[in-house]
């Protein structure tokens, strides 16, 4: 039953009855409309050749003073005649309609009433076909070109049988022509669909051969634009998901040796506590405290993975409400100014103007917090670091400057990448765990807003930060 | 999207189609509700050609009593539906009385000023009108106290229905009905045996060809054999100076009875020479004349042979 309904939806099933439906309709249409035509032609044709034969004779009648002599018997043969040659009935009626002649001498002396009759005793020839009795009826007046008023009429009913006749045999052929034109339809049609819509199986083939794993790389089914469309599509699908896979292969290489890297310190220093008997007290001391910084640091990674990956869960867990930007970015600035102390470095907040934003106030202040951090520690001593505020109606801007060491051109795009080093010799030194550029970036779109960054090697770096007062789910 | 413009069309389809389909039981339903009147009244139709029929029921079947109410009912000039009344302005029954099975009708003055072809309308109406009442066989006109006279100022006298024909489509009258006397034979093939019959047909075929196609269809009496292989067809059937010429298919010939050739041709010839107007016959076989069946040659003229009639037995 699935099936079956499957091949009803189908695409082919679709292009066979299209292509059924136009074959056929058009040519039925047509042979209909050709026969009905020649039927009316040729009832006419034939009426037309009685009709004048018929007004001759009705001369002839006038000429030979008929409805004034008593005999007839030169006109009844002439009547006979002419009736076998039409295979008709001649009557002729007078003007008090009654039936003087009757070729089928059934109704002679009788009263006639007709409606051709009538109205060809008003003046006006008429004809009348009836195709149930398959015969048709002309009524010619009898009327000397001297006289306006009519003598009588002549009523010739001439049977329609041969057209009929015809017009049998035609549909007869017509339903038989209908027939074999149907049949090769339906054969073409059903070749023609078969063939057209294979180039869609292929698609599917290919892609299944893929999931399958028969098939690497690239699928290219170029029969038609609409399947190189779609496999272009799928083929950029293919080269994303590749990204992303890589991606995470190298972030999960990163991580370990993130992690590893101060467990292997810990180990060395662990070990060679104990390689050595009779170690003195001191040295003890310093090397446990090595370790615990050790331990520290691990614990921070940690803590800012953890944070991180909350960050990529984002909309369920924001924590919107209506904050006072200014105030914040001065707490902000406060909280770091004793680190920024230690190097001499200078922190500065310009604000243009007040701005209140539906922010999360924890995620932006972390956002902020490792971006002045970052602005200080990559800092030459006695520089500066520079948050700027400005506003328009839609968004809120913060730049943030420092006079630092600025980011290599090759390095600006990365910068943002998790566990992303622009120095690797010095990073122990510095600290920091290598992730606070992505929680930030993480933050800062979470809000739907954008973060970019402009930096000269040696002179200090800029980022732009621009989110939406209000936000938006 | 594509299933409901489909259910769409076939809703098209569906409702168009309905009124063919209801239509159907309504007018049964109409048929039924108002019972069968064997009476009907006469109009004239809108385009004063021919006369429409509508049924008429009468309070009482009493011929004086129908004859009086007819007679108001075409005086008042009531129309009805598209149609006209039967009479023109002032044109009115004045009085009538009758004699046997004639109904005589006296009408105004106003009726000879009627134009020649409204009279006719006029006068075949009153005709259906009136005899169909079981006493009224016929009808005289009269215009004051003169008889009525047609436009040549002869006098009409009485009208019978039988008279009159009608000739226009689908009446009834288009058909008649006629009485043939057909020959078939007896059971061993020696004479011909009369058998009477009655047809009923319609009026735009010839009289011999009805004749011709009854007798190729065979007795209907028991103790009557067939003369002819039913297979028969009539291509042609004319007549000339009371020579009656047929045209019969091959099968005649080819697929004849297994009776004498005499009793099979005279059945044709003295059949169709039972009409005064036909003395001789001509057989033909496909417009074939100079034929022969089995050893009497078509190619004469055969007349009436009455000493192979015998009596109708049954």
């Amino acid at each position: 039953m699935k099936r079956r309904n499957g091949f009803f939806k189908s695409l082919r099933f679709r292009i066979l009855v299209i292509l059924i439906l136009i074959g056929i309709i058009p040519g039925v249409l047509a042979v209909h409309i050709v026969i009905s035509s020649y039927e009316g032609m040729a009832i006419k044709v034939r009426t037309d050749n009685v009709q004048k034969q018929c007004s001759v004779y009705a001369g002839t009648l006038v000429r030979s003073n008929f409805f004034g002599s008593e005999d007839h018997s030169v006109q009844d043969s002439q009547l006979q005649l002419l009736a076998n040659l039409f295979h008709g009935r001649i009557m002729i009626i007078d003007r008090n309609f009654t039936i003087v002649r009757d070729t089928y001498r059934t109704d002679e002396g009788k009263t006639v009433l007709s409606p051709l009759v009538l109205q060809c005793l008003k003046g006006e020839e008429s004809t009348s076909y009836n195709r149930k009795a398959e015969n048709f009826e002309i009524a010619v007046p009898v009327q000397s070109p001297e006289s306006t008023e009519a003598l009588g009429v002549m009523l010739v009913t001439v049977s329609s049988r041969e057209v009929s006749d015809a017009v049998a045999s035609m549909e007869q052929r017509e339903i038989l022509l209908v027939g074999i034109i149907g049949a090769v339809i339906f054969l073409l049609s059903y070749l023609l669909s078969t063939i057209l819509v294979k180039p869609f199986a292929r698609v599917t083939k290919s892609i299944e051969d893929l999931t399958d794993g028969y098939q690497s790389g690239d699928i290219s089914v170029p029969d038609y634009t609409e399947t190189a469309l779609i496999t272009t599509a799928f083929n950029k699908l293919l080269t994303r998901m590749k990204i992303l896979d890589d991606s995470r292969n190298e972030f999960v290489s990163n991580v370990s040796h993130e992690l590893k890297t101060p467990m292997t310190s810990m180990k060395v220093l662990a070990d060679s506590l104990l390689g050595q008997p009779g170690v003195p007290e001191e040295l003890y001391q310093e090397f446990l405290q090595d370790i615990t910084k050790e331990i520290d640091r691990e614990n921070k990674i940690i803590s800012d993975l953890l944070n991180l990956v909350k960050l990529d869960r984002r909309t369920a867990q924001m924590n919107i409400s209506h904050v006072n930007v200014n105030e914040l970015l001065e707490r902000i600035l406060r909280r770091l100014t004793p680190i920024a102390r230690l190097r001499q470095i200078d922190l500065f907040l310009d604000c243009f103007r007040t701005v209140e934003a539906d922010l999360d106030e924890v995620k932006f202040t972390s956002a902020i917090t490792n971006l002045v951090e970052n602005g200080i520690k990559y800092n030459v001593d006695d520089g500066w670091v520079r948050v700027t505020l400005n506003a328009d109606h839609q968004s809120l801007m913060i730049d943030v400057a420092d006079s630092g060491l600025g980011i290599p051109p090759d390095s600006l795009e990365r910068v943002f990448e998790r566990f992303y080093r622009v120095d690797k010799s010095h990073s122990k030194e510095i600290g920091g765990t290598g992730l606070g550029l992505a929680i930030t970036r993480s933050a800062v779109n979470s809000h739907h807003g954008t973060i970019t960054v402009e930096s000269v090697l040696g002179e200090g770096t800029i980022f732009h930060l621009k989110i939406p007062l209000t936000y938006i789910p | 999207m594509q299933k409901i413009l489909f259910f769409l069309i076939i809703a098209c389809l569906f409702v168009s189609a309905r009124p063919v389909w209801s239509g159907m039981p309504d007018q049964a339903e109409s048929e039924a509700g108002e019972e069968e009147s064997p009476y009907s009244l006469y109009f004239l139709s809108h385009d004063e050609t021919h006369l429409d029929k509508m049924p008429y029921h009468p309070d009482q079947a009493k011929t004086s009593f129908m004859i009086t109410e007819l007679v108001s009912l075409l005086n008042s000039r009531e129309k009805r539906g598209n149609s006209h009344a039967l009479f023109p302005a002032q044109v009115q029954i004045s009085s009538w009385f009758t004699e046997s099975d004639l109904l005589n009708l006296v009408m105004t003055q106003a009726y000879k000023s009627m134009d020649p072809s409204r009279e006719i309308l006029t006068r075949v109406g009153l005709v259906r009108c009136f005899c169909q009442l079981e006493d009224v066989k016929g009808l005289c006109l009269w215009v004051g106290t003169e008889p009525l006279r047609n436009p040549s100022g002869e006098k009409v006298g009485e009208i019978r229905p039988e008279d009159i024909v009608e000739l226009w489509g689908e009446e009834t009258d288009a058909y008649r009905y006629d009485s043939f006397t057909l020959y078939f034979t007896d059971q061993k093939s020696t004479l011909l045996i009369p058998e009477k019959r009655n047809v009923y047909y319609p009026r735009s075929l010839p009289r011999e060809r009805i004749i011709l196609e009854q007798l190729i269809q065979g007795p209907v009496d028991e103790g009557h054999y067939p003369t002819l292989p039913n297979t028969i067809q009539i291509n042609d059937i004319q007549l000339f100076e009371g020579v009656c010429y047929v045209d019969l298919s091959r099968s005649f010939i080819g697929q004849a009875l297994d009776i004498p050739s005499l009793i099979c041709v005279y059945s044709i010839v003295n059949t169709l020479t039972g009409n005064d107007s036909i003395q001789d016959v001509r057989i033909m076989v496909d417009s074939e004349e100079k034929i022969s069946l089995n050893d009497i040659s078509l190619y004469q003229y055969f007349r009436k042979n009455e000493a192979l009639i015998g009596a109708d037995l049954s």
